[in-house]
């Protein structure tokens, strides 16, 4: 019998390791496609797909929950984006936060909590961050996913070697072709992330929203940060929210650059007749300057590294050793909100908004965001 | 499209790689690396990450 060299023998070895180790990370990988649950409050009216205003997105990973907040009282309109970048999770879960727990006395509330939904299910490379975290809340522990800056490459790819912004002609790097704030206000006949754009931009045009608020997040040391950066149109909303806000925490308002294209803050504010802003908060899991990113880092947002670095003055946001913690990121975006609302009236056109008996500032720090979020069914 | 001939081409690098990986007598470390850069591969052409 002739026999089988020792080099075919380790090479079937290897291939059934192969077949192990795909079939293993391919449960894991997707596992990522798994939706967090969120549940609608006794606020939520109805709840539709972004697809209902831009059918092309129908069946694809870009369709996402647009959840409405009607009070049944005429009044304004407003917008907001969470989960545009699912690696930024203060925006994420302070919209899941209005729509289990907010109940507008006056207008009317559209809340899209997972504005990239295809940048959920899978994580940035390189990075070895977390796919999910948890939250605790009264009675239970939560979970959700800790997803990626961009839409995930195998929905849309290969990525040019430069993005070229559809309607400014604007260059940058290519990597932004896959990243939604860089995609406004989108294309009907564009990729994936140019379509989701597009379904947003619609359904603002298509609903008359009046205020758009899109959630995000940045790294310490980064220069827009703890702020509210404002199309010029929304600039006086963004300064009479602070008069309120600045008693209690430190923020500043920033014009919305106009050379700086495909951002909410500028093409929404240019290509519809809603009043664009943006906000950022202080994530010690973003940048260049933290230590093991893992799920703890995410939620309590302590990181040694940038407490040293703080004391070095490389940081631009107060930072110490008791970190940024979600729920204070969380705070701060559901906080002005709040004050983006109910001062409309002064401002806009002279009708209301209110959003109800949301939680203070104060509430959500002394209780935790968790607090605040449905137990888990 | 592009995607099409991106995944053609990771199909056939894949192919030399498991016939290279038989075909002749290698240094075991040499087939533990093939197999490494084995996994990633079908990863990307099954399109799961």
């Amino acid at each position: 019998m002739k026999k089988i060299p020792k080099h075919i023998i380790t090479a079937s070895i290897l291939c059934i390791f192969v077949i192990v180790a795909v079939v293993y990370l391919t449960i894991v990988f997707r596992s990522q496609h798994k939706e967090e649950p969120i549940y609608p409050g006794p606020g939520v009216t109805d709840m539709k797909m972004l697809s209902t205003w831009f059918p092309a997105l129908k069946g694809t990973n870009g369709d996402t929950e647009v959840y409405i907040l009607d009070s049944g009282v005429p009044g304004a309109s407003m917008l907001v984006l969470g989960g545009t970048h699912p690696n930024e999770p203060s925006g994420f879960i302070s919209a899941v936060a209005l729509v289990e727990c907010c109940q507008p006395t006056e207008g009317t509330l559209y809340v899209i909590p997972r504005a990239n939904n295809s940048a959920f299910t899978c994580t940035d490379p390189q990075e070895a961050a977390p796919m999910n975290f948890t939250i605790d809340t009264q009675n239970g522990t939560r979970w959700f996913r800790f997803g990626s800056r961009a839409t995930n490459p195998v929905d849309q790819w290969p990525d040019s070697e430069v993005y070229v912004h559809a309607s400014s002609g604007q260059q940058l790097s290519g990597s932004e072709t896959r990243n939604l704030n860089r995609a406004y206000p989108g294309r009907a006949d564009g990729n994936l992330t140019e379509k989701i754009a597009y379904g947003i931009t619609s359904l603002i045009q298509q609903e008359d929203i009046e205020i758009t608020v899109d959630l995000h997040e940045a790294s310490p040391e980064y220069t827009t940060v703890n702020a509210i950066v404002a199309h010029e149109d929304a600039l006086e909303l963004a300064s009479v929210a602070l008069w309120d806000v600045e008693d209690y925490m430190s923020i500043t308002v920033e014009k919305s650059p106009k050379n700086l294209h495909g951002l909410t803050h500028r093409e929404l504010g240019d290509f519809t007749d809603t009043m664009a802003l943006l906000m950022e908060t202080a994530n010690a899991s973003q940048g260049r300057l933290h230590g093991r990113i893992d799920a703890d880092l995410v939620v309590s947002g302590k990181d040694k590294y940038y407490a040293r670095a703080a004391k070095y003055g490389a940081v631009t946001v107060p930072y110490d050793e008791t970190g940024i913690s979600l729920s204070e990121r969380c705070a701060r975006h559901i906080s002005c909100l709040v004050q983006f609302a109910e001062q409309y009236a002064f401002v806009g056109d002279g009708t209301g908004m209110s959003l109800g008996s949301m939680p203070s500032y104060k509430d959500i720090l002394t209780n935790g965001i968790g607090y605040y979020l449905a137990d888990p069914q | 499209m592009l995607k099409y001939v991106y995944l053609a081409i990771v199909a056939f690098v894949l192919a030399l790689i498991v016939v290279n990986m038989f075909k002749k007598k290698k240094n075991f470390f040499f087939q533990l690396d093939a197999a490494i850069v084995m996994v990633t591969l079908i990863l990307r052409l099954l399109l799961v990450k």
